[in-house]
């Protein structure tokens, strides 16, 4: 990460971190704070799911299994043990990157099907260890757990400050290490495990390693901002927690998005979540289960590249339309909340992004272009091969 | 006694395991694709059976022939998806993924999440047992059993010996170079699907006529399954069997020891002691 993008995601952290500050002068509902919060937040498990599945190929579906191991920890060391809610969070964090590099060590030492098994395996944590917080009385026992809010410094305001500035951290500080991780010597190494695994390490990719130190960082995210969620959630179950709603959105949304780029899951987020608050605010809740489902289906089948790249072509045009939305709604004063003209606007721009860019090419300056690919550092130069250093020139 | 009881209690519990079993683990080893839709698809037939059987009123085996047809079309369907849209192997893990939680909510608007069992009168199968040297043997996982076995020595002969099953064989080894010698690869996708969906149809009437039916109950079948796989060697039949007799006997007198949760953790604990020490299963030798 150079300098100027390491000051850009600070910027972006200390502006967001703000904006509580401004929603008074800025009229808008504290609701509005909540929903931030809940995007932030799966943004931050989706950047956590990516790092790891998105960038390597491999996918894990024990996703919950770290979500809900950083709850319960959170749980414990804030409530029982009255240790500082941060401190705590940080711990579930330390727990469930202890956890990831424990099912890495198993699977990703295998020689053959080392993607499939790895699957599996992490479906079978997630389960597994929803049966043992049901027998240990120390963590669940059957019971639940009762959650209080924690203390927390003044200088974060209201609860729903607090909530809001956690969240906007935490997604900041995720993006943040996914953008890195895509521009560093690790981030290649996890593609050329992704593209071809054998051959990445026959060319001298540390594999193992890599995967092993994705994982855990992976790991890290996903049980901090579980822990952090526990600033949400008043009552802790076994079925609530390592369910396979938290796998299913993070898939989704990653898958959606893009998987190859650092800001696919961030596009994946916000269109998903958005979709589930909407379905919910219908009425249609029971059902979100079935049309996120057929959505991961659908988008496997249709846009496997994720949207992310669709987006970069036409984003022009995505973004004129997006503008011409609201302000239409705003015009024929249609649908009364932000909520729900940001997601109709969303809903407009979707068949520009999935109609073969083609059949926009009439638009002038707002039609599709062929994204450049991104420049590659020439190889260097190896020594005593005159062709080679001819040809790096 | 109580532990020669579990004992056979847990073994003949293979029974539905394998059924389940061996046509996820062929398709995973000889299509390159990780079916979790087969779960699905199981219970959707334990549900249609026992809606079936306890709309007429008739014995539920007697839907035998509606619901076996009804698994492997379904079956045939998915495999048409994954043929006619060139998925991969991971994006057929995130694909059937999609369709396990889509089948999982749509069975749960259908039925609602209660536990359902076949009446009694209807079905006298899960509640009847008769005892031998002491021991009771319950009558529904011993036909399951019975049913199990049979299939599996049955394929194992089969694939060994038939033109299907050399075609099977060269499309696990090579695709390219099997199709390039003439191996129909849509037919014999489509073929092996349609098997594994009948062995997964009637895994489901088993389910239904043995127990209880209920949404999430395939979601505890994919971590049994798998170590069943693993434990067998993926794509052989014969090895999902000893693996799942393995499986029942342990976890069978581990639950009467210690509880279904600790079950779960020694199944578990297996599971994982064989990916540390012994990738290709225990039994590489019986795979076809």
């Amino acid at each position: 990460m150079t300098a100027r993008s390491a000051s850009a995601f600070l910027l972006v952290g200390i502006a967001l971190f703000l904006v509580p500050n401004l929603r008074e002068w800025m009229g808008f509902p504290v609701y509005i704070l909540v929903f931030l919060y809940s995007t932030f937040y799966w943004i931050t498990q989706a950047t956590s799911w990516n790092i790891l599945s998105g960038y390597s190929g491999y996918f894990s579906f024990g996703q919950s299994a770290f979500v809900g191991t950083g709850l319960y920890a959170t749980a414990i060391f804030s409530a029982q043990y009255r240790l500082n809610f941060f401190l705590a969070v940080l711990l579930a964090g330390l727990i469930t990157t202890l956890l990831a590099l424990a099912v890495g060590f198993v699977a990703f030492r295998l020689r053959s099907l080392r993607g499939e098994i790895f699957t599996l395996l992490t479906f079978v944590v997630a389960f597994v260890l929803a049966a043992i917080a049901q027998l240990s009385s120390f963590v669940d026992g059957g019971q639940g757990r009762v959650l209080t809010p924690p203390r927390y410094p003044a200088f974060f305001g209201s609860y729903n400050d607090l909530i809001f500035r956690m969240g906007a951290i935490a997604a900041v500080i995720a993006v943040g290490a996914a953008y890195a991780i895509q521009h560093s010597k690790l981030g290649r190494g996890l593609f050329a495990i992704r593209d071809d695994e054998d051959v990445a390490e026959a060319l001298g990719t540390p594999t193992f390693r890599y995967k092993m130190i994705a994982f855990a960082i992976s790991g890290f995210l996903a049980g901090a901002a579980g822990g952090m969620n526990s600033l949400q959630v008043s009552y802790l179950t076994t079925d609530t927690t390592f369910n396979f709603i938290v796998p299913l959105f993070v898939i989704l949304m990653s898958t959606l998005g893009g998987r190859n780029h650092w800001l696919g899951p961030v596009i994946g987020a916000v269109l998903i979540y958005s979709l589930q608050e909407r379905l919910a605010g219908a009425g249609f809740a029971d059902s979100s289960q079935i049309i996120l489902g057929a959505v991961l289906a659908l988008t496997i089948l249709v846009v496997p590249e994720g949207l992310y790249v669709r987006l970069r072509a036409i984003w022009r045009l995505a973004l004129a339309v997006f503008v011409i939305a609201l302000a239409a709604q705003q015009v024929l004063g249609v649908f009364d909340s932000i909520l729900t003209r940001f997601f109709v606007a969303l809903v407009v721009v979707l068949p520009f992004v999935v109609v073969p860019p083609r059949r926009l090419a009439g638009l002038g300056w707002f039609a599709p272009r062929a994204v450049p690919p991104r420049p590659r550092p020439n190889p260097a130069p190896r020594a005593n091969g005159r062709l080679d250093r001819e040809a790096a020139r | 006694m109580l532990y020669v009881q579990t004992f056979v209690t847990g073994v003949l519990s293979a029974g539905i395991l394998t059924l389940i079993a061996v046509g996820f683990s062929l398709q995973w080893r000889i299509l390159k694709l990780v079916n979790l839709a087969h779960f699905s698809i199981v219970l959707l037939c334990a549900y249609l059976t026992y809606d079936l059987s306890s709309r007429t009123g008739i014995d539920p085996f007697v839907f035998v022939p509606v619901v076996v047809p009804a698994g492997a079309l379904l079956t045939m369907g998915c495999q048409w998806l994954f043929d006619h849209f060139k998925v991969t192997v991971f994006n057929s893990l995130l694909l059937t993924f999609g369709l396990f939680i889509m089948v999982e909510g749509i069975i749960t608007d259908i039925w609602g999440g209660d536990f359902l069992r076949i009446n009694a009168a209807i079905s006298p199968y899960s509640t009847k047992s008769f005892t031998v040297f002491g021991i009771a043997v319950p009558l529904a996982p011993l036909i399951a059993f019975a049913v199990a076995a049979l299939l599996v020595f049955g394929a194992a002969v089969y694939l060994q010996r038939s033109y299907f099953g050399k075609a099977l064989r060269a499309i696990a080894q090579d695709r390219e170079i099997a199709t390039a010698y003439g191996v129909n690869y849509r037919r014999v996708s489509t073929l092996l699907a349609a098997g594994n969906g009948a062995a997964g149809a009637l895994a489901g009437v088993l389910v239904a006529v043995s127990g209880a039916v209920y949404p999430t109950a395939s979601e505890a079948w994919i971590g049994l399954v798998f170590a069943v796989v693993i434990l067998g060697g993926i794509g052989s039949p014969l090895g999902a069997l000893v693996s799942a007799v393995l499986i029942g006997a342990v976890t069978g007198v581990g639950s009467a020891q210690w509880g279904t949760s600790a079950a779960q953790l020694i199944m578990f604990i297996i599971l994982i002691l064989v990916l540390l020490w012994k990738t290709e299963g225990l039994f590489k030798r019986l795979r076809v």
